[in-house]
This record gives C-alpha cells, sequence and structure tokens, in this order.
C-alpha cells in the first residue's frame, strides 16, 4: 500500500485516469485500493479528492460510453466479445442482464460495486438503444458514487489507511510480492479452469449441419435456446422445435432436462 | 449453463456451434416463437 501511495504521488491523476479506464473496459486490475488509496491521500492533503473524483468518473464515463456505441452498433454479438476478457464471463453476463431487464437505466447507478457487472451493463444499455442522453446521465451517476463512494471512504478512514501502509511498508516489499503473486495465481486459476471446461465442451460441439441432420432424422432431441428474455424479444426467432430455457428457470428446477437424450444448446 | 447442466447431472451436452447466428446464416428454417 505504501508503494502503491509513492506511486500514486508521483504520477498523480494520470494513474487514476488510466487505471479506472483499464478497469473499465474490462481489464481485471484492482481499482478499489486505488481508489482508497487516493482518498486517503487527499485526506491527507496530498491530492485533490475533487479532482481525484473528477478524473474517475471521466475515465469511468469514456469507457463506458465505447461500449455504449458498441452495443448500438454491433447489438448482441459485443456480449460475446465481452465473454472472452471476462474472468466469469457466464455467471457475469447473465446476472447484468437478469438485473437489467428488472432496474432498466437505474442499473447503471449502482452495477459498478458488483463486479464484472459495471462493464457488461453499458454495452447492454446500447444494446437495447437506450437513448444516448438517458445513458449518460445515469452513468454519470453511477461513476459519481462508485468513485465517490470509495474515495470517501479512504478520505475519512485516511488516518488508519495511512497506518496499514506504514506497517506494510515495514514489512518490507515482500508483501506487495505476495500480493501480486495472489493475484497472479488467482487469475492463473480461473483461466485454467475455464480453458479446460471449454476444451471439454469443444469436443462435444455439434454444427448446424449436423443438427439439421438429426432434426430430419427424426432423432430425439432436447433444443434449449438459452437466450435472456429480453434477447429473445429482441429476436423471437428460433430453431424449430426448440424451447427457451434462461438461466434463472435453469437454476431453480432440480431436473431439468432429460438426461437420456443429447441435449443442444445455443444462445446467439 | 453447460456447467450448470452438468452439475444437476445431463451428460451428453452438445453446444450448437455458432449458434443462432450460424444456423441463420446457413439458411436453415427458423419459427417465430412468442414468450410465455
Amino acid at each position: 500500500m505504501h508503494s502503491l501511495l509513492d506511486f500514486l504521488l508521483r504520477h498523480g491523476y494520470v494513474v487514476l485516469l488510466v487505471w479506472v479506464f483499464a478497469e473499465q473496459v474490462g481489464l481485471p486490475v484492482p481499482t478499489v485500493p486505488l481508489l482508497l488509496a487516493t482518498g486517503a491521500l487527499a485526506g491527507a492533503g496530498r491530492l485533490s479528492f475533487f479532482a481525484s473524483l473528477f478524473f474517475c468518473v471521466l475515465a469511468a464515463l469514456a469507457a463506458d460510453t465505447i461500449w455504449f456505441q458498441l452495443g448500438r452498433l454491433r447489438g448482441i454479438r459485443i456480449l460475446q466479445l465481452l465473454c472472452k476478457i471476462s474472468l466469469e464471463p457466464d455467471s457475469c453476463v447473465r446476472r447484468t442482464e437478469g438485473v437489467f431487464s428488472k432496474q432498466g437505466a437505474r442499473s447503471l447507478l449502482f452495477a459498478k460495486f458488483l463486479p464484472g457487472l459495471g462493464t457488461v451493463a453499458p454495452p447492454l444499455a446500447g444494446i437495447f438503444h437506450m437513448r444516448r442522453r438517458r445513458f449518460l446521465l445515469f452513468d454519470s451517476l453511477g461513476a459519481l458514487l462508485w468513485a465517490g463512494g470509495y474515495l470517501s471512504l479512504g478520505y475519512v478512514f485516511s488516518g488508519e489507511i495511512e497506518r496499514i501502509a506504514e506497517r506494510a511498508s515495514a514489512l518490507g516489499g515482500n508483501l506487495l510480492i505476495l500480493l501480486i503473486a495472489s493475484f497472479a495465481a488467482y487469475i492463473a486459476y480461473k483461466y485454467i479452469a475455464r480453458r479446460r471446461f471449454l476444451r471439454e465442451l469443444r469436443i462435444a460441439r455439434i454444427t448446424v449441419d449436423e443438427l439439421k441432420k438429426k432434426i430430419d432424422a427424426g432423432e430425439e432431441l432436447v433444443i434449449v435456446d438459452l437466450r435472456h428474455s429480453m434477447d429473445f424479444e429482441a429476436d423471437p426467432e428460433t430453431i424449430p422445435g426448440a424451447f427457451r430455457m434462461d438461466a434463472k428457470e435453469l437454476e431453480e428446477k432440480s431436473d431439468p432436462l432429460p438426461r437420456d437424450r443429447e441435449v443442444i444448446l445455443y444462445c446467439t | 449453463m453447460a456447467l450448470l447442466l452438468r452439475k444437476k447431472g445431463v451428460k451428453r451436452i452438445r453446444p450448437l456451434q455458432g449458434g443462432l447466428h450460424a444456423w441463420r446464416e446457413r439458411g436453415y428454417p427458423l419459427v417465430t416463437a412468442v414468450l410465455s
């Protein structure tokens, strides 16, 4: 933490701008410690609270606007790109779609507090053609609440954070190395587990030609359209014989599908 | 989703390569469904 404070003091607001932008674009960089540290520095009078807040909101808004525009231009396909970036893509996209369908624009106010969701909410707003002015209003307020909340926490507990930083400094650089190594190990674990599961699924994949032949041959298949209800409303066409079941229904049902048949899954 | 199904005991899971987009691109038939 001490090194983080020194680093922040040396490079100031540029670090904030780049770091927050990177996180909001979808890179797995932890922003909360940085915001707390910045708040602590503002509390100690070494950085301006309002300038820090301004740069955080600016960075978040810039990244979110890019995703919003991509959502408008590329539609639902942009979520597939996000799936490649996120560490928990399936659950994060699913949860955000659920939150978004219930809360609409208001979900932008708190999405940033839920890890991963902050990145998925802006493209969803674009996909569902939220008005630009409405998006900018709610997203700015959301960024203000998020950055302002953590900066204020750091500001209020400035003394405590300084003490923690001093103790961490006393432990030497080993603590920083340990923290970085733990974070890298966590990312590596998630990445390897996901790759392994995807490899298994890739082996079992069925092509559209193969599926068509099976349908024409009258094979007993279970075809499941996994699109969320919002995606389904936007494009109600589906493969003949398929039935729609979203993640929520699947989670709630104890015996959702017959186990003796091939289950074909698809989404967009 | 596939992981969730596997946890619930469904073993023969086969994701459709390319999804609905690929099906549509091949010109295969589609039906319009109504959300219940």
